[in-house]
């Protein structure tokens, strides 16, 4: 013979328990949400940790070469302090920059200045 | 930002926020999750350290894995239950046949009333009667009658189907009201 099951309604009948349990919830302590919180901020700060390990610093001369524009400008500059320290180190003479060019006095010649006596005749005439 | 200001923020954004360091964005999780999920682990094992233990380990995990939390794929509320089901789970197992009387009752701080007593008495008959089940029985009849979540959601949690839960927390039930109905009298309920 089949035995028979109970006719119970458990969700009626258990509901005074569920609620008692509901009730007796209690808070957490202080003590536990501190922890909790601690642990976050112990993460954020292992996180920030591991990521500053994992980007190394630069040398200050690989920071100076990218700030100023990386390769391309670092040749430029290369090549004109190059060009001016040639220069200055040569002759001039060898340079002849000034060879066969006239000097102010030969450009200038006195009918230039000619003009002042001519104004001097003007004032004496009235 | 304020604490208060961070009422309307949902989870996920909270994640974000908590994953680029903003420490009142954990600070406002914790007060939003941290209760619940200490409740669901004190309401498994039955033991207040071992459920702080737990829940701080589920908390633990959530601060881990916000860097990479995807927004909208899971609720945090329901990828939190399932972390602290699964671990309280793995704890019931290890320990399993616990002695009643290891039970501890519950302790109720308020003014000692009658009807206060009486629900405390009900609540310890439950706690020592949820012993008696198996331990993803226990985890249903918890999430659906003390957690009240629907159906879906702990199908969620527990990762089977709806039909599973049905049919764990209606055995779940069976078992409680065969332990604890005898005891309706005792516990004022006729």
């Amino acid at each position: 013979m089949m035995k028979k099951k109970p006719d119970t309604k458990p969700d009626a009948d258990l509901t005074a328990f569920f609620d008692a349990a509901k009730d007796a919830d209690a808070q957490p302590t202080a003590a536990f949400m501190e922890a909790v919180l601690a642990d976050a901020m112990n993460q954020t700060q292992t996180r920030t940790q591991s990521k500053q390990r994992s980007a190394p610093t630069q040398p200050w001369w690989a920071r100076l070469f990218r700030n100023i524009g990386g390769w391309q400008s670092a040749a430029a500059l290369t090549a004109s302090a190059f060009l001016g320290i040639t220069a200055g180190y040569a002759a001039p003479s060898a340079l002849d920059y000034f060879g066969n060019t006239q000097t102010t006095a030969e450009t200038y010649s006195d009918d230039s200045f000619s003009v002042a006596s001519d104004i001097e005749a003007l004032f004496q005439e009235g | 930002m304020a604490l208060d200001a961070m009422n309307d923020i949902s989870d996920d954004a909270l994640m974000v926020h908590y994953a680029n360091g903003d420490t009142q964005a954990a600070r406002a999780l914790t007060y939003r999750h941290a209760p619940r999920v200490l409740a669901l682990s004190r309401r498994l094992l039955q033991n207040t350290a071992e459920a702080e233990d737990v829940a701080q380990d589920a908390m633990l995990r959530l601060w881990k894995v916000a860097p990479n939390w995807r927004q909208g794929e899971a609720k945090v509320s329901t990828w939190l239950y399932r972390i602290t089901s699964n671990l309280c789970i793995d704890r019931m197992r290890k320990k399993k046949g616990t002695n009643l009387d290891e039970i501890p009752e519950l302790v109720d701080d308020k003014p000692s009333i009658e009807s206060r007593m009486q629900s405390n008495d009900r609540a310890t008959a439950l706690q020592a009667a949820m012993a008696q089940l198996p331990a993803r029985q226990k985890l249903a009849v918890t999430l659906r009658h003390i957690e009240e979540l629907s159906n879906p959601q702990i199908a969620q949690i527990m990762d089977i189907s709806v039909d599973a839960v049905e049919s764990l927390t209606a055995r779940g039930k069976r078992t409680l009201a065969g332990l604890l109905l005898g005891q309706k009298e005792k516990l004022g309920l006729e």
